[in-house]
């Protein structure tokens, strides 16, 4: 599917900063006609003939001829249609906004590394995601000691009390996002939360018009491990901050029983932005609603060498000038 | 593009170390303005031309001719910086058995030298300084002993403190080696007339200390200025046990806290003991401003040996 303007024919994008519908071509707003494709796998684009190059999980992408942001509606339908979404908050000007003002003082970073030709080549992605729901009860036992310590003459005293500490509690989880992307790094993605979830609403395929999209790579069963896993250590944490007063706990126990699962599709914005440099990849991830930004800035050596070499010089000058203008001074 | 690119990279550098190189430059500009100012001081010309020559009368014999030639040009050097004349005389005469005599009758004897000798580096009577110092012993006792006489800002630098410094630097070496201890007065002296009382008292931190130590230092912050800048924050997670946690908080069934028994462990204090300290104390001499019977101004002092 593409979104096509009704007052100019162009290609209707969604705008972060406007959070609406927009035209570039003709600058109206949420003027979207919604045109469908014959071929629901948009392997030739609707608009212009060109052949796209699609990837396997491919859901949308721009037409690599004119430009167009295209749908692929078999990917966004059916078994891939999406529950809920979040769209993209941070437009492309505020995301590079966030990088230049994230990296401003990182000296050593290559020059280019924060012009415009490059940030420009940033893409906004809707990451695929499943949503894991657990109604868990943690039944937990430890053994807590309280430690006090006295002095009588002279004698010191410490006497160990020992107790039986329990727990029972019941525990909604809601939402626990996992990554269903083979691309997006797990760790990287695990780091992009939280996300806002006031601002979850159900899919709508033109928040993905004019940015790329995947559908799940992964079903709910193959990523199910990393949500249970975030579960039982959130869990055991919530548990444990119950328990408070003792010098120390011992656990003994930590039964966490599952009485309720669901899970659920979704998509949550990310802006990638790739930089090279010196024949290594510098992924950068930003989170399209709240701009935490992921990713390891590259070092220049020249510039680490030529700003630390000038420091030094500089600073040698000063202190040994006033050292010699001092002795001078004393003569 | 990658002109462009490199042309950025130069105005960014510049605008990144723009206080440095300002600061640097001006310590520069300051430094050879110094000198030059230096250079034009060092090189004034001693203005008394009445004054005698000679720096070193040695009528109590204590030095052979070479040390006396030695001791004037180390005397000519020192006067050349400090700009003040510098004289040495030893005698060997009575000077009086109590110490007000004593000190009386060589304050008296250095003022006159100095005053006849029409001393001083700027004009007669001016800036200067003159150690008396009397090897004269009999069966009576020792009248050994130095007086210092100061003149003009010689005397205005030269308190009790700097007059006993020159005195022990000295009487470190003076029983078994005058030439060196008087050496060691003139050096004082000379560095008392350059620098002034307080920095002449201190040795001071010669140049190649300075600067290894700016070096040293320069390499330092260097080294942290780069490791700050080498190191990044990594992204953090961000998010909480109750992040996913509808409303935020679970629901507590069952609390219970049961003590099941205690143990209790004593142990006997060892008791220490601890030492003191002591102190040391040294006393000191006499000094003070006068006027000679000349009737020119004069300060300093001496000490018996």
């Amino acid at each position: 599917m593409i979104f096509k303007c009704r007052n100019c024919g162009g290609n209707v994008v969604y705008s972060p900063e406007k959070q609406k519908m927009f035209c570039p071509y003709c600058e109206s707003v949420e003027s979207e006609e919604l045109q469908r494709s014959a071929d629901g796998n948009m392997h030739i684009c609707p608009d212009c003939g060109g052949e796209i190059p699609l990837k396997e999980h491919t859901a949308a992408t721009q037409c690599p001829y004119c430009s167009n942001y295209l749908i692929l509606d078999a990917r966004v339908e059916g078994e891939y249609l999406p529950g809920k979404m979040i769209p993209f908050k941070l437009g492309k000007e505020t995301c590079k906004k966030v990088l230049r003002d994230k990296f401003k003082k990182s000296v050593f970073a290559p020059e280019d590394f924060l012009s415009e030709v490059r940030l420009n080549s940033m893409q906004g992605t809707y990451v695929p995601f499943w949503f894991f729901d657990y109604d868990v009860n943690v039944d937990y036992q430890a053994e807590g000691t309280k430690v006090r310590n006295w002095v009588s003459g002279n004698m010191s005293y410490t006497e160990t009390s020992y107790y039986d500490v329990r727990r029972n509690m019941d525990i909604d989880f809601r939402d626990i996002p996992v990554d269903a992307s083979v691309e997006m790094p797990d760790d990287v993605m695990d780091l992009m939360e939280p996300y806002d979830y006031k601002q979850l609403i159900s899919f709508e395929p033109r928040y993905m018009s004019g940015f790329y999209a995947e559908k799940y790579n992964m079903g709910a069963f193959q990523v199910e491990s990393r949500a249970r896993k975030k579960m039982s250590d959130d869990a055991g944490s919530l548990v444990k901050a119950q328990i408070s007063g003792y010098s120390s706990v011992r656990q003994q126990r930590n039964d966490v029983r599952v009485n309720e699962d669901r899970q659920t599709y979704g998509l949550l914005p990310v802006w990638k932005y790739l930089y090279r440099y010196k024949d290594q990849e510098y992924p950068f991830y930003v989170n399209g609603q709240t701009g935490k930004i992921v990713g390891t800035v590259p070092i220049s050596s020249g510039k680490v060498w030529g700003y630390t070499a000038t420091l030094w010089a500089c600073l040698t000058t000063i202190l040994a000038g006033l050292i010699v203008w001092v002795q001078l001074l004393l003569l | 593009m990658e002109k462009e690119i490199r042309r950025e990279a130069i105005r960014k550098y510049l605008r990144y170390f723009r206080i440095w190189f300002i600061v640097a430059g001006l310590v520069v500009i300051l430094l050879l303005g110094t000198l030059v100012l230096k250079v034009k001081q060092y090189n004034l010309p001693r203005r008394n031309t009445i004054a005698p020559a000679e720096r070193v009368y040695d009528s109590a014999d204590v030095l052979t001719d070479e040390e006396e030639e030695k001791l004037r040009a180390a005397i000519a050097e020192a006067e050349q910086y400090s700009h003040a004349d510098i004289i040495i005389v030893t005698i060997n005469m009575p000077m009086g058995v109590s110490d007000s005599e004593w000190e009386r009758n060589m304050m008296n004897c250095a003022d006159d030298i100095y005053d006849n000798g029409k001393y001083g580096w700027n004009m007669a009577y001016g800036d200067g300084a003159l150690l008396l110092d009397n090897w004269y012993e009999d069966g009576e006792g020792s009248q050994k002993g130095s007086w210092l006489s100061t003149s003009g800002k010689m005397e205005d630098i030269i308190g009790w403190r700097e007059e006993e410094r020159v005195l022990d630097d000295m009487y470190e070496y003076i029983e078994y080696d005058p030439y060196r201890a008087y050496l060691a007065a003139v050096e004082r002296l000379g560095a008392y007339g350059r620098k002034g009382a307080a920095s002449g008292d201190s040795d001071g931190i010669d140049g190649f200390t300075g600067l290894l130590g700016a070096f040293v230092i320069s390499t330092i912050a260097a080294a942290a200025y780069l490791m700050t800048h080498m190191s990044q924050s990594k992204a953090k997670d961000t998010t909480s046990a109750g992040t996913y946690v509808q409303g935020g908080v679970p629901a507590l069934r069952a609390k219970s806290d049961e003590f099941i028994r205690k143990s209790v462990v004593s142990r006997r204090i060892e008791s220490g003991s601890s030492g003191g300290g002591g102190g040391s104390h040294r006393g000191g001499g006499s000094s003070g401003h006068h006027t000679s019977r000349g009737g020119h101004s004069h300060g300093g002092g001496g000490r018996r040996r």
